[in-house]
């Protein structure tokens, strides 16, 4: 385990993945998909991590195609340098606004929630400073730490939700299948950009152990993830139901504060909530940051990628500290979401059109 | 070696800057927590009178150790302001802590208010995350000021006092359990409408039982406590209570404790209005009788018939105070249709207010006596 070779194994790519995906979503998407689809909501999370399946199927076979090569090498393989390096470019903004709505969505529950007075740059600073000490060591501590947070995230998340069952009033999910086909189209389209953070893939392939099993790895991903979300989902629903999940902002954290256990054993989990919370938040701003400088030292074909976390760090910081509430933080995620499709999605199809029309690359054969 | 030492005591002095959320934090004793928040109405437009009380830790605590307490146990403060917040930061000039509210127990709200509006008052209870969802909420009949000056007989705490009230509903179904988070609740899928327990004090102790009935955000009148327990029948809310009927055999009365309902609500016919049939299924135990009468099973069956009617005549009461009287549809109905016959809700939902008062409930109530005591 202690292998220092830079490469990373399934498990490994696995926890990293899932625990990127996992992030906002746990306190919002009760939300979301609440005004998609209403009582049906939750099939739209089903939909949805289906669509996120088929988006990562598109950077999985390029990883097939291009083993050893990064997005950045690929693209300039197919389109050639100079429009590859355009790409490039595209990319790091790309990274660089994902890790500060990250961070700053982050600071936001916090100030809501717990440290109303704290000023929100001193938590982001906090948050920053963490991520590049744990990310300057390379992409192997980042995955470990992934993969031992992730049952620490997750155990304690469905131990939690779990209490609010006894007291949760089923009817809250009828009726079944009452809403027309073209909002839960819609609504799937929304909650597939809730998955966002397979982009990190982009960057990942030459990192992996066994890029030959990326198909499985991104199904164990995406289809775990589903499931805690479709589990949240569930759980806030029948708590406090579907019309009062549209008119929170962070549905999944007000319910936190009304589960009780029978005989007052555990009352307000916030303080818990909180801490997994962080935990969920820290692992996806890791990778983002993370992919985000390998993207930047790829493309400049430089040797060490630590110099990069560096320049990175005032940018984001100067991003997540712009929005000046939490109205236009939304704004700005909406955002970065749509562009979380283009860069996971459109644009590397693009490029995997072009490279099997123009016959770049190996296949791999199973 | 040096240079680690120093790295190490330099990463130990810079930890301590950053593991205190120094800015949000307050020592525990200058907190004041608050248990009751009363409201009522101010004198001048768009204020209100808030009053608070406060458990004082040093009284509570010296009382115990033995000294006879001195002083009371509970406090109360009380301001003029545009919201629960604005009250908060006024009595900032006042009171040398900082409120607390992450542990309130009840907020009474008065009758005055109530009538006028609650729109603008619950909007912080919402808004804020520092409201305890869990409290419980009920209406005062009179001034709210009044359910702070009671001084109750069993508890040292008031706010504890009466938010354990709302636990009896093994023993009594006359007033509506709901927190504040169910009831925000219900104000937000029916746009406005809500049942609220109702509380009345005393010098000693508070009276929990009835309702107060809010359509559109105010409050239009009271549900006295057959009423209340008929729409809780209605609804499958009963966990416990009892019904007197007249004894057949004596001359007295014959008391049955409930245990529980398993309750079943269909929809009948669906045109032009619909209708909803009823199903009750009562389980209880018989408690007294006149004595010297002995209990044969066509008795029993006899008695159970007369709680079933007496039940029925509740249940009634309470439909029709809400339909007739108040027009407002609290009895989940709106619900029911939406969950269970979403087409035809969508025939209905726009007029439902119209189309409300004039929907037919078919109610049958089945009793079974499970236990009459261990004399025949």
């Amino acid at each position: 385990m202690l292998t220092n070779n830079d490469k990373i194994t399934v498990p490994q790519t696995v926890a990293l993945m899932i625990t990127t995906i996992l992030e906002i979503g746990l306190l919002s998407l009760p939300r979301d998909v609440a005004i998609y689809g209403n009582s049906d909501g939750w099939i739209l999370v089903i939909t949805g991590g289906i669509l996120a399946f088929g988006g990562s199927l598109i950077l999985s076979t390029l990883i097939r195609r291009f083993p050893n090569d990064t997005f950045i090498e690929y693209s300039q393989k197919v389109i050639g340098k100079a429009p590859a390096f355009l790409l490039g470019i595209i990319l790091i903004i790309y990274f660089i606004l994902a890790t500060s709505i990250v961070i700053r969505t982050f600071a936001e529950v916090i100030n809501a929630f717990m440290l109303q007075r704290t000023p929100r740059e001193f938590i982001i600073v906090t948050q920053m400073l963490l991520t590049v000490y744990l990310i300057r060591h390379g992409i192997e501590p980042t995955a470990r730490i992934s993969e031992i947070l992730l049952p620490i995230l997750i155990i304690p998340v469905f131990a939690m939700y779990i209490i609010a069952i006894p007291k949760a009033d089923f009817t809250e999910l009828l009726p079944f299948l009452n809403t027309p086909p073209k909002a839960m189209a819609l609504g799937s389209l929304n909650t597939m950009f809730s998955f966002f953070g397979i982009e990190i893939l982009l960057m990942l392939g030459p990192y992996m152990r066994s890029p030959r099993r990326i198909y499985w790895t991104m199904f164990l991903s995406v289809a775990i993830s589903t499931m805690i979300y479709l589990f949240i989902v569930i759980v806030v629903f029948v708590s406090i139901g579907v019309e009062n999940s549209k008119v929170l902002v962070w549905p999944g954290m007000t319910i936190i504060r009304t589960i009780m256990a029978p005989g007052r054993v555990f009352e307000r989990l916030d303080a818990m909530a909180l801490a997994l919370w962080t935990i969920a938040s820290f692992t996806t701003a890791n990778s983002l940051f993370f992919t985000g400088s390998l993207a930047f030292t790829h493309l400049t074909k430089a040797r060490e990628f630590k110099f990069f976390i560096t320049i990175l760090f005032p940018w984001i910081y100067l991003f997540a500290t712009i929005p000046p509430n939490i109205l236009v933080t939304e704004k700005l995620v909406y955002g970065v979401k749509i562009g979380s499709i283009t860069v996971g999605i459109l644009i590397p199809l693009a490029i995997l059109i072009l490279s099997i029309v123009l016959k770049k690359g190996g296949r791999q054969h199973d | 070696m040096i240079r680690f030492k120093t790295k190490v005591l330099m990463c130990l002095l810079i930890s301590i800057f950053f593991l205190v959320g120094c800015w949000d934090m307050i020592e525990i004793d200058r907190r004041l927590f608050v248990g009751i928040v009363g409201i009522d109405t101010g004198n001048e437009e768009d204020k209100y009178t808030f009053e608070f009380s406060f458990p004082i830790a040093r009284e509570i605590v010296g009382g115990e150790g033995g000294g006879g307490g001195g002083g009371k146990t509970v406090a109360t403060a009380s301001t003029v302001g545009s919201s629960i917040i604005d009250a908060a930061r006024n009595l900032a000039l006042r009171l040398n802590r900082d409120i607390f509210f992450e542990h309130m127990r009840i907020v009474v709200i008065g009758e005055d208010v109530a009538r006028e509006n609650i729109k603008n008052v619950i909007n912080p209870l919402t808004r804020q995350t520092e409201f305890n969802r869990r409290s419980r909420i009920a209406i005062c009949s009179g001034k709210a000021k009044k359910v702070l000056e009671v001084v109750p007989w069993t508890e040292k705490l008031k706010a504890e006092y009466m938010e354990s009230i709302y636990s009896g509903t093994g023993f009594s179904g006359k007033f509506i359990d709901l927190d504040l988070g169910g009831f925000l609740s219900s104000l937000h899928t029916s746009k406005g409408n809500a049942l609220v327990s109702k509380i009345k004090p005393n010098k000693t102790e508070v009276y929990v039982g009835g309702a107060a009935v809010i359509k559109d955000y105010r409050m239009v009148g009271w549900l006295d406590e057959e009423e209340t327990q008929g729409v809780n029948f209605f609804m499958g809310k009963i966990r416990g209570g009892d019904i007197v009927v007249k004894d057949p055999q004596g001359s007295g009365s014959v008391t049955f404790t409930i245990l529980g309902q398993k309750r079943k609500l269909s929809v009948k016919t669906k045109e032009p209005v619909p209708e909803f049939s009823l199903e009750v299924y009562l389980d209880g135990n018989i408690a007294s009788t006149t004595h010297g009468v002995t209990l044969e099973l066509d008795e029993v069956k006899r008695l159970q018939d007369m709680v079933s009617k007496e039940v029925m005549i509740q249940i009634a009461k309470g439909i029709e105070k809400l339909r007739d009287t108040y027009r407002v549809d609290l009895l989940e109905l709106s619900e029911h249709l939406y969950k269970y016959e979403p087409d035809l809700w969508e025939k209905y939902e726009k007029n439902w207010e119209d189309t409300f008062p004039d929907v037919k409930i078919n109610i049958n109530v089945y009793t079974t006596v499970k236990n009459i005591g261990v004399i025949r």
